[in-house]
């Protein structure tokens, strides 16, 4: 198993409602999981490869709650990654060497019946976890914007946290109100649903620290 | 202003008819667009004034036919039947907002309740294990709610979950656990099995949330 670790920001924007159900073992809102996920890497390695600074963005579609399989993958690496980088980077998001069920990838990559070719794109991500805000864009491919949850009375922010004892891609998720839209082999599209900011850290084992 | 001084701190239960991590948490609308549940704090250190409050229990039904706030709901209350004359009364003013700041859990609340059903004075069994993440409570013939951890769904093993409010009025860290209630009687009745559920530690005062005597921080002491 080749070593690595990953420390980034996250925005992940999908079609449930805020604070997305499945983050405590419920169903979806609307019965299935659409998502678009972005990752900032600030550090990371894979093996002797460094990742520091490189951008990637992933959708998702699957047709009913995410532990029920059949679902679909496609993969967004920054175009700036040289070809190690790539597959290192791409190694990872398959779940490939994870512990099992240690990392989100490594979860999910056993709920996908498809898999889409990985494009490689120039990538602008901008999050910020404590402000709840990001904005991501991917050429003609993805959009997505995310900002604090709004009290529906006063207006006012918002501010709401989902903590996870035994998380296998965080510990700690900011709750934001997130917008996306994607097209490619999984077209989505969000409109002010659930947004969540982290930061991650992740590694062979799972969360670092956890 | 001045308010006499009052306190209700202790461990709080809460189900409803959510979905587990209940969306109205995070001001999305109610699973099931109405909202109905109920809940149960126990008084562990209490008073209002010279009226000492330690060791009783109160509890509540509820349903809102939309989202919280857009009002229209109906509470029964419930006052532990070893409340004495003055301690129903200060636990009633306590309830009903008054000797607080407008921005209190049971003003905001409050403000969203259109019929307020008369209240029980009954014998109030309540449990609460953080540690395990079980708990309940139960009226006799009015209300009972049991709570379990929430399971992975794949493997069994426990999902232990935190809600945290950093600002929150009615609590800054909860316990995510799974609910199964019933509440009978003709103005409201409704059973679910395994909803939302929550198990939190609370202080009230005249100002709000006292934070440092709530969960997380009276757990980290």
């Amino acid at each position: 198993m080749t070593t690595w670790e990953i420390q980034a920001d996250e925005l992940v924007n999908c079609n449930c409602d805020y604070g997305c159900p499945c983050q405590f073992n419920a169903l979806p809102t609307h019965d299935n999981c659409e998502a678009i996920a972005s990752y900032k890497i600030k550090k990371g390695h894979f093996g002797d490869v460094k990742l520091d600074g490189l951008h990637v963005v992933a959708t998702f579609w699957w047709p009913g709650p995410i532990h029920e399989g059949g679902g679909k993958a496609f993969i967004i690496i920054d175009e700036r990654a040289d070809e190690v980088q790539r597959s290192a980077l791409l190694s990872i998001l398959s779940g490939e060497h994870t512990e099992p069920g240690k990392t989100i990838w490594n979860v999910f990559a056993a709920t996908f019946d498809k898999v889409f070719d990985p494009e490689f794109k120039s990538i602008d991500i901008e999050i910020d976890v404590e402000a709840r805000t990001g904005k991501v864009n991917v050429d003609d491919l993805v959009k997505m914007t995310g900002e604090p949850i709004k009290n529906p009375v006063t207006g006012a922010e918002h501010r709401a946290r989902i903590d996870l004892v035994n998380g296998f891609e965080y510990s700690v998720a900011e709750m934001g109100s997130a917008s996306g839209n994607a097209t490619g082999p999984i077209e989505l599209d969000f409109k002010d649903t659930y947004g969540q900011f982290a930061h991650l850290h992740l590694s062979n084992s799972g969360i670092v620290g956890a | 202003m001045a308010y006499v001084d009052w306190k209700l701190k202790g461990p709080k239960i809460t189900s409803c008819s959510c979905d587990y991590g209940c969306p109205c948490e995070f001001n999305g609308r109610p699973t099931e667009e109405l909202c109905e549940g109920l809940e149960a704090h126990r008084i562990d250190e209490g008073w209002f004034g010279d009226v000492r409050l330690d060791g009783l229990i109160y509890a509540a039904s509820f349903r809102w036919p939309g989202a919280v706030h857009e009002g229209g709901g109906t509470v029964q209350g419930v006052i532990d039947k070893r409340a004495t004359k003055q301690q129903i009364d200060a636990l009633f003013t306590i309830l009903d907002g008054k000797e607080q700041e407008p921005t209190t859990i049971f003003n905001i609340y409050g403000s969203t309740i259109e019929t307020e059903l008369d209240p029980v004075f009954s014998e109030i069994e309540f449990s609460c294990d953080f540690v395990k993440g079980t708990g309940g409570f139960s009226v006799a013939d009015v209300m009972e709610l049991q709570m379990e951890p929430i399971r992975n769904p794949v493997t069994n093993t426990r999902h232990p979950a935190k809600i945290v409010l950093p600002e929150g009025f009615e609590f800054r860290e909860a316990d995510m656990v799974s609910g199964t209630f019933n509440a009978s009687g003709d103005d409201l009745g409704f059973d679910r099995t395994a909803r939302y559920g929550a198990l939190t530690y609370v202080s009230y005062g005249p100002h709000g949330l006292i934070a440092e005597e709530s969960a997380p921080a009276i757990w980290q002491k």
